[in-house]
C-alpha cells in the first residue's frame, strides 16, 4: 500500500504562486507542477487557520467538528475562551489512520494542541507554548530541541526588531526540515508536516514585493531540501488552507451593531464584550460572525424563541446594507453554511468579507473603519492544492472539507460514514 | 502538600465585592473534580459558631481565628476548604496562613462604588445612610492583601473567568490535577492570546 507525505503551507495564494513562478523565484516549486495536479480550491468560512485545518483534518463542516474560530464563547455564563484541539469534537487523519493500524507522523498543524495519542508522533502547532507539552510521545521533545526545532516565530518582532523576526523565520523553516530529517527513516504511512512561516510573513509583508520574493525563494529553497528526504515510494500532496491579500482598512463590527442600536453596554467606552447589556440584540466576535442574544441560550438573553427568526431577518435586512455598500461580499445563515451536532454553537449569521476589508470585532472602537500594523488578511478562494501525479477536480470546485477522503483512498483505508469529505481527486 | 490533607481557598474582598459567589462556583467545580468541599461563608459563620460577636476589631479577628481553626480541623481530614468573609486585616490573614500552610488567597477585587451598586444585602445602604456602624468598605478600614495567590477582578471578569483563575492557580500549585478542559495554565494562556492578538486573530 501507498504512503503520503503532505506538506501543508499555511497561507499561500495560488495567484501568488503562479506569478512567483512566472517571475523565476520558485523554480523547485514549479519542477513539481503537473497540468492536472495543481489547482486553485476554497477554503472554509471563516476563512481562519484553526477552522480550515479543523476542517481539513477531519473532513467535515465546522458545524460538524466544532471549530468557529481563535476566540469563541460559552453563551452561559457569557465567556470567551480560545478553543484548542480539546473542542475539536471528530476525529482527525491521523486518528483513522492510527485505528486502521497505520503509523502517522504529524508536525505542526494547528488546532492539535494537546498532542492527540496517535500511532506515532504527534508535534503541536503555534496554540502550544512549551515543546515538553506540545509532543506525543513526551521523549520526542529533547531531541526537537537538540534539533533547532521551534514550535513558532515570535509575530511580535515583525514590528518591533525586523531583523530578528527574519532569522527566526529562517530558523523555524531550518528546524522544520531538521525535522523530516530526523524522523523520516521511521516507520510511517501518512506523514504530515506544517509551515506556519508563511502566514506569519504574508500578515506583515504581503504588500512589501521583494520581501514576499525574497522570502518565498528561501521557501523554495526549504522545499526542495525537505524534498531530498522524502523517501521514493511515498505520494507527496502540498495545499495551503486559504489565501492572502493586502488589507485596504480594517471594519469593526460591534461599533456598526452599536450604532444600529442592536448592541448595546453597559458602560459608555466598553473594552470587552463582557459589558453588555442586556437589552443587545446581536454582538460579533472576530471575524464577522454575529450572535442574536437569544433567551435561554445567552446568559442575558433579550429575544424570545419564537421571534428568532423574525430578529435574525431584521438583523440581516440590517446587515444587508453593508453588501450595498460593497463593504462585505454576503451575509450567510448558519444553516446555509453549516451542518451537524455543533451547529447550535455556531454564530447565527456569518459575513463574508470582500478581498481588502478585513472584518474585525473592534469592541473597544468606536469607528467603523480604521488600519493596523497587520498588512496582510486571509481570502476564501485562492488556496492553492498540488499532488504529484493526480489528476484534480477542476478549479473551485472543491473545498478544504473535501480532501480528506481522497488521503484515506490513497492509503487504502475506508472513509469513516460521517464523513463528509467529497474528494478532489477525478 | 500530604495528600491525605486537603488545601485551603481563603476569599478575602470588600462585602459585595463577589466572594460567595465565587466560593459557590469554586466548590461545584472542585466537586465535579471529586473533592469533598466544605465552604465557610462568613454570614453562615456569624450566625452559628461566631454568634456574639460584633464588629470591632478584636470581635473580627476572633472570627477570622474560629473561621481558620475550623477549617484547619476540615483540612487536617482531607476536605477542601473555601472560606468566604470579609477578614479585612492582613496580619490575621496572615497568621491564618501560617497556621494551615496549604492556603491559597484570593483577593475578590472591586471598586468600592461597584460594591456599593451591588449592595446584594442592602447593607451599604444602611451603613451610608447611618444606620449600621463599623461597615467595611465605609466607615471600618478594608487592608487588600499585598501578595495574594490569585486576584479576580469581579468588575470586569465573569465569575467563569475568575473560577478558571483559580483553578489554574490550584493546578499550579499541585492542589489539583489539571483535567482534560485544562489545556493551558493561566501564564501560557496570556502567552497565546499575546500571539493571536499579533497575528490580528483575536
Amino acid at each position: 500500500m501507498k504512503r503520503l507525505f503532505i506538506l501543508s503551507i499555511d497561507g499561500v495564494p495560488y495567484s501568488l504562486l503562479t506569478s512567483l513562478i512566472e517571475m523565476g523565484v520558485m523554480p523547485f516549486f514549479k519542477s513539481l507542477i503537473t497540468d492536472k495536479g495543481f489547482r486553485r480550491y476554497n477554503s472554509v468560512l471563516p476563512t481562519i487557520s484553526s477552522v480550515a485545518w479543523a476542517s481539513f483534518m477531519t473532513g467535515k463542516n465546522p458545524g460538524a467538528h466544532g471549530i468557529f474560530g481563535f476566540i469563541d464563547r460559552r453563551p452561559s455564563p457569557f465567556t470567551l475562551y480560545l478553543p484548542t484541539g480539546k473542542n475539536l469534537r471528530a476525529k482527525t487523519l491521523f486518528e483513522i489512520v492510527s485505528d486502521a493500524g497505520k503509523r502517522t507522523i504529524c508536525f505542526n498543524v494547528p488546532m492539535t494542541t494537546p498532542p492527540r495519542k496517535v500511532n506515532g508522533i504527534m508535534v503541536s502547532g503555534f496554540l502550544s507554548t512549551k515543546l515538553h507539552s506540545a509532543v506525543h510521545p513526551p521523549e520526542i521533545a529533547q531531541k526537537l530541541e537538540y534539533i533547532g526545532y521551534i514550535i513558532d516565530v515570535d509575530p511580535s518582532l515583525a514590528l518591533k526588531d525586523e531583523s530578528a523576526f527574519w532569522k527566526q523565520v529562517h530558523n523555524a523553516l531550518e528546524g522544520r526540515k531538521n525535522a523530516v530529517k530526523t524522523f523520516i527513516g521511521q516507520e510511517w504511512d501518512l506523514f504530515m508536516l506544517h509551515i506556519m512561516e508563511t502566514d506569519r510573513v504574508n500578515h506583515f509583508y504581503i504588500h512589501e514585493h521583494e520581501k514576499i520574493r525574497s522570502f518565498y525563494q528561501e521557501l523554495d529553497h526549504c522545499i526542495k531540501g525537505i524534498f531530498e528526504y522524502i523517501p521514493d515510494d511515498a505520494d507527496v500532496l502540498l495545499l495551503s488552507d486559504h489565501g492572502f491579500c493586502s488589507i485596504e482598512k480594517e471594519f469593526y463590527v460591534n461599533p456598526y451593531l452599536s450604532r444600529k442600536g442592536l448592541l448595546k453596554f453597559k458602560v459608555e467606552n466598553p473594552k470587552s464584550l463582557n459589558e453588555m447589556d442586556p437589552s443587545t440584540t446581536a454582538y460579533s466576535l472576530i471575524p464577522g460572525r454575529i450572535y442574536l442574544n437569544l433567551r435561554g441560550r445567552e446568559e442575558m438573553g433579550s429575544i424570545p424563541q419564537g421571534d428568532y427568526s423574525r430578529v435574525r431577518n431584521e438583523v440581516v435586512d440590517i446587515l444587508e446594507e453593508l453588501v450595498d455598500n460593497g463593504i462585505i461580499k454576503k451575509v450567510w445563515l448558519k444553516e446555509e453554511l453549516y451542518s451537524g451536532p455543533f451547529l447550535d454553537e455556531a454564530p447565527d449569521i456569518i459575513l463574508e468579507p470582500i478581498e481588502g476589508i478585513d472584518i474585525k470585532e473592534g469592541t473597544n472602537r468606536k469607528e467603523l473603519f480604521g488600519k493596523s500594523s497587520i498588512k496582510g488578511m486571509h481570502t476564501l478562494e485562492d488556496a492553492f492544492i498540488l499532488w504529484t501525479g493526480k489528476e484534480l477536480k477542476k478549479n473551485n470546485s472543491f473545498s478544504i472539507i473535501d480532501i480528506a477522503t481522497s488521503i484515506l483512498e490513497e492509503l487504502g483505508i475506508e472513509r469513516p460514514s460521517d464523513m463528509e469529505a467529497s474528494g478532489c481527486i477525478k | 502538600m500530604n495528600r491525605n490533607e486537603g488545601f485551603v481557598v481563603w476569599f478575602t474582598g470588600l462585602p459585595s465585592s463577589g466572594k460567595s459567589t465565587l466560593a459557590q462556583r469554586l466548590k461545584d467545580e472542585l466537586i465535579k473534580r471529586g473533592f469533598r468541599v466544605e465552604v465557610l461563608d462568613g454570614d453562615v459563620v456569624r450566625e452559628h459558631i461566631s454568634r456574639g460577636l460584633g464588629f470591632s476589631k478584636e470581635d473580627r479577628d476572633e472570627n477570622i481565628r474560629r473561621i481558620y481553626h475550623v477549617a484547619y480541623l476540615l483540612k487536617r481530614n482531607g476536605v477542601v476548604v473555601i472560606t468566604a468573609a470579609i477578614s479585612p486585616y492582613r496580619e490575621i490573614r496572615q497568621e491564618a496562613r501560617e497556621l494551615l500552610k496549604d492556603f491559597v488567597e484570593v483577593y475578590a477585587s472591586c471598586p468600592v462604588e461597584k460594591c456599593i451598586e451591588r449592595d446584594v444585602k442592602g447593607m451599604y445602604k444602611k451603613a451610608l445612610a447611618g444606620e449600621i456602624k463599623n461597615f467595611t468598605g465605609i466607615d471600618d478600614p478594608y487592608e487588600p492583601p499585598e501578595n495574594p495567590e490569585v486576584v479576580c477582578e469581579t468588575d470586569k471578569e465573569t465569575v467563569e473567568e475568575s473560577v478558571k483563575k483559580i483553578i489554574n492557580k490550584l493546578i499550579e500549585r499541585g492542589y489539583i490535577e489539571p483535567t482534560d478542559e485544562d489545556v493551558y495554565t493561566e501564564e501560557e494562556e496570556e502567552i497565546i492570546k499575546k500571539r493571536l492578538e499579533d497575528l490580528g486573530y483575536i
